[in-house]
């Protein structure tokens, strides 16, 4: 007998209930149902919850009114952080004028000489204060993980309350998952020597956050 | 599988070399308000976002009984989901098995370097051995797995494997590993030192062939690995090399995305009290066409080792455990001794119920019983394991096996004749009263009491006459 | 109401004091107060050490002689935990003693949940000038729930002041046959706990469990600690506590 074989034997003897067929399909249904488990209330509008969950987990945040800013923006924000004027960018903010800001940016894929990427977000969730990543052919998971600086535009309007909510946001809109969700929330860190904690283990030290609009 | 490279029958001496090091109390002394105090103040928060500790386990041990009592099922649609989207699923029946299947994977590709996001499945296997052994680099990534893989130990807690490193010992492992002299160090050096990690590792994750991961959750609906980690180092292992292989134990199944997210609202406040830990991936096969990073093959391996014979038995909750580690952040023998006295992979209690399940009761008789059942562990578990009761059970296994000591056996029986003959214990705990009474000597203390010298080596025994309460009551009745 | 008093085998052997104060304390709320004169020990070693037929033994004896009160308290969170919760489980499928063990389980109480939550008692008769720490023992702690009434009573002991010590309800390390088993662990725990108290820099140490109570004190006095008393609950409350 296989591995999988005698395995699921095993665990079937171990349930104990004949008719996996049908077990099967009542299984299929309830999770068409979706049923979601205790939820949160929470208090005030999502942008401000989210700004301060953000701000509360080490990342800065910044309000925009529009993309037309954002360039501006970054390239004062990099020179007060005596960072170089340049980044890797996915490719859904390329299109955003940065050479006009002064500032030289490449599309693609992160390298590990990258000192700071900027990305968009597929949503943002209030509750915990996180971004919402998907990895595509435009938006290369590296960006948000080698470079030392990870700058994320996000449009207010793309705040949602809950991760359930971005799971709709993503079904409905994408329906089904991409290779990777990175769920991200503030710079990566550690507290394995001594319990001290770190900022910037392995991906980036510093997370920026422009968040851009209103919420509609 | 039996005893495999458990210890766990060597817990005695090991626990009293343990209480006995000074550098691991000292770091235990450290750690342990840190880890109750900010759960605490996490679970304080849940209120103010209309939510209970008390409700939302109830719904996380629901969510994982969901998946246990069909687990057969949603591991075949787990199964179907994830080869739909490319992935390969294998099934290992043991530790041997995970090894072979993942040296296997990796001499068809041709991989010299692996790196390796913390997996305690390749714990349970030695998997780091066998690679070696294979001529393939293993490289932990982990600042704490990587800084007890240059030690050559095994990691001592389930979420921080390095507790019982102090900053001296990781400069000495540093300094030696990575070719430099040794410097004196502070606290505010720690930084630095995690830096040099950085560095180090960077090039690693930049270097190797194929990322091995383990999975905090597998959702079935997706045929997707749940990752969850602060470090970044679990996204490079899954990001980086061409080849990912997840290996993880078949209990770690939930049905849906939303049962996730539910699960992710106790996961981290029950570990190190955070809201939500700095990377929560989810993983779905591989890489695109148009793609041009990410693994162009991702393999399951679907790990039994053990838990399908706890399915159905009377230690199914103990398959409910998601891994947070705070049964041992709350335990008081944990915090006395580390986690390597337990002599296995998992310490605290989890440890304790899990050890003897999968390595053999008859090689753990130690762990059920190293327990003042104080039940600490059980208040905070985020899917209400009531691991004392488990703890109780496999007691209870033991007696009825006869593996409980004579001394013990013989002295509860005659205890229990004597205790149902009143008259006559009422006599012999007179003539014991006024036996303590003269060893105590007016001083109202015992030091050395031959019947309890365990007791007596660190206590005084305090003595408070020489004559029992039903003696006395009788006196006063007939005044 | 008649109540039966547990005296528990510990308190018996070890600390009468602690019986008579929880005396006075029921017949102070105006109850019949009976000490059930064949009474030995409730069997919780046995059940520990996972001794089931031996622990269902002196259940048994326990049960039919304890089942003909209105009420059962026991000045022991841990013994008191062996009748409500563990009772019950060690009969669940018979017939006979299943019921009985579940009533008697309904009526059993630790002694300051039954003065503050059964009787109501206003007034206590102890007195006590100084300051104590409350250590919060386990079984009592999380097994039942008692947390708010011994420290409701104390409250009403005249001129008692509480300190409150640090991680009062942190495991003192008895633990039964553990601490005589374990006894490198135990004695390292417990070294916790006597730190805590320490820092809490009261007169006296007061809990509601004789075998943690014993342990704290053994320890503090191997330390050196000769000032810090270590009191049962019902001896403050009672008054029962020598100046």
């Amino acid at each position: 007998m296989s591995a999988r074989e005698e395995i699921l034997a095993r665990v079937r003897a171990g349930v104990g209930k004949p008719d996996a067929a049908g077990r099967r399909a009542l299984a299929e249904t309830w999770m068409r149902a979706r049923s979601p488990g205790p939820q949160p209330v929470l208090a005030g509008d999502l942008l401000a919850r989210f700004c301060e969950k953000a701000v509360s987990l080490a990342s800065s945040v910044e309000r925009l009114a529009d993309y037309e800013q954002v360039p501006a923006h970054v390239a004062a924000w990099l020179a007060a952080q005596e960072l170089p004027l340049s980044a890797v960018t996915t490719l859904d903010v390329a299109g955003l004028d940065w050479a006009a800001a002064g500032l030289a940016c490449r599309s693609g894929p992160a390298v590990d000489a990258d000192a700071t990427g900027i990305s968009g977000c597929f949503c943002a969730v209030a509750e915990t204060g996180t971004l919402m990543l998907l990895s595509g052919t435009a938006t290369p998971a590296s960006v948000s993980l080698l470079p030392e600086t990870h700058i994320a535009l996000v449009p207010a309007s793309r705040i949602v309350g809950t991760m359930e909510e971005a799971f709709a946001l993503l079904r409905s809109e994408r329906g089904q998952l991409p290779r990777a969700v990175n769920f991200i929330s503030g710079p990566s860190r550690t507290g394995d020597i001594e319990q001290t904690i770190v900022l910037g283990a392995h991906g980036p030290c510093r997370v920026h956050l422009i968040v851009i609009g209103e919420t509609a | 599988m039996k005893a495999g490279h458990s210890q766990a029958m060597f817990f005695q001496s090991r626990a009293a070399e343990k209480v006995r090091n000074p550098v691991l109390q000292k770091a235990l002394q450290k750690a342990k308000p840190l880890f109750s105090g900010k759960r605490a103040k996490s679970m304080a928060a849940l209120p103010d976002d209309g939510l209970e500790f008390e409700q939302l386990r109830d719904a996380c041990a629901g969510i994982r009984d969901r998946a246990l009592t069909d687990l057969d099922v949603w591991l075949e649609i787990f199964e179907d989901n994830a080869r739909a989207r490319g992935a390969e699923v294998l099934w290992a029946r043991d530790g041997d098995e995970i090894c072979k299947l993942v040296i296997d994977v990796a001499q068809r590709h041709g991989v010299r370097k692996v790196t390796k996001s913390k997996s305690m499945l390749s714990e349970e296997a030695q998997l780091n051995e066998a690679l070696a052994a294979a001529g393939i680099e293993p490289v932990e990534t982990d600042l704490g797995e990587y800084i007890i893989q240059l030690a050559g130990e095994a990691p001592s807690h389930i979420i921080a494997p390095a507790v019982h490193k102090s900053l001296e010992e990781v400069e000495a492992l540093f300094a030696k590993t990575h070719g430099r002299p040794q410097e004196e160090r502070t606290s505010a050096d720690i930084p630095a030192l995690t830096r040099e990690a950085r560095g180090v590792l960077r090039q690693h994750f930049l270097s190797a062939d194929m990322g091995i991961s383990g999975a905090n959750f597998l959702i079935a609906e997706s045929g997707t690995a749940a990752l969850v980690t602060n470090e970044g180092n679990g996204r490079m292992v899954t990001t980086l090399p061409k080849l990912h292989v997840v290996i993880t134990g078949i209990e770690k199944v939930v049905p849906t995305l939303e049962d996730f997210a539910t699960l992710m609202r106790l996961l981290p406040r029950s570990a190190t009290g955070q809201t939500i830990s700095n990377y929560v991936s989810l993983l779905t096969g591989t890489r695109s066409e148009e793609e041009v990073e990410g693994p162009t093959k991702t393999v399951f391996i679907l790990v039994d080792n053990g838990r399908a014979s706890l399915v159905g038995s009377a230690y199914q909750e103990m398959l409910r455990c998601i891994r947070c580690g705070a049964c041992m952040n709350h335990c008081p023998v944990y915090f006395s001794l580390g986690g390597h006295a337990y002599g296995w992979v998992y310490p605290g209690p989890m440890g304790s119920v899990l050890t003897p399940l999968y390595t053999g009761i008859e090689n753990a008789l130690d762990l059920p019983h190293a327990s003042t059942g104080c039940r600490q562990c059980s208040s905070v578990c985020p899917v209400r394991i009531p691991l004392p009761d488990l703890m109780h059970g496999l007691r209870e296994i033991q007696h009825e096996r006869g593996l409980r000591p004579w001394g013990e056996r013989l002295g509860l029986r005659a205890w229990a004749w004597l205790a149902t003959r009143p008259a006559l214990y009422r006599a012999l705990t007179r003539l014991a009263a006024r036996y303590l009474n003269w060893l105590a000597d007016g001083s109202g203390r015992i030091r050395i009491f031959g019947f309890a010298p365990g007791w007596t080596a660190a206590r005084d025994l305090p003595v408070a006459g020489n004559r029992t309460f039903f003696e006395q009551y009788a006196a006063r009745k007939r005044d | 109401m008649r109540i039966a008093l547990y005296v528990t085998c510990l308190v018996d052997l070890m600390r009468p004091s602690v019986a008579f104060a929880a005396l006075r304390l029921l017949e102070a709320t105006g109850n019949d107060v009976v000490v059930p004169p064949a009474q030995t020990c409730c069997g919780q070693p046995a059940w520990s050490s996972g001794n089931r037929p031996l622990a269902a033994t002196l259940a048994q004896k326990a049960i039919a002689e304890l089942e003909g009160y209105d009420a059962v308290v026991v000045p022991s969170g841990s013994c008191a935990e062996q009748i409500v919760k563990v009772y019950p489980q060690l009969f669940t499928d018979d017939p006979v003693w299943g019921p009985r063990a579940r009533a008697l389980a309904g009526r059993t109480h630790e002694l300051t949940a039954f003065l503050a939550e059964v009787a109501g008692l206003e007034a206590v008769p102890g007195e006590f000038a100084g300051s104590v720490t409350y250590h919060d023992s386990c079984k009592g702690l999380r097994g039942l729930g008692i947390k708010a009434q011994p420290r409701a009573l104390l409250a009403r002991v005249k001129g008692l002041s509480l300190q409150e010590m640090g991680e009062c309800e942190e495991c003192c390390g008895f633990g039964g046959a553990f601490a005589e088993n374990y006894a490198d662990i135990s004695a390292r725990i417990v070294d916790r706990k006597c730190d805590s108290i320490a820092a809490a820099g009261a007169d006296a140490v007061v809990g509601g469990d004789l075998g943690c109570l014993l342990n704290i004190e053994g320890r503090l006095r191997r330390r050196g600690d000769e000032k810090t008393r270590v009191l049962h609950v019902a001896e403050v409350l009672a008054g029962e506590v020598k100046a």
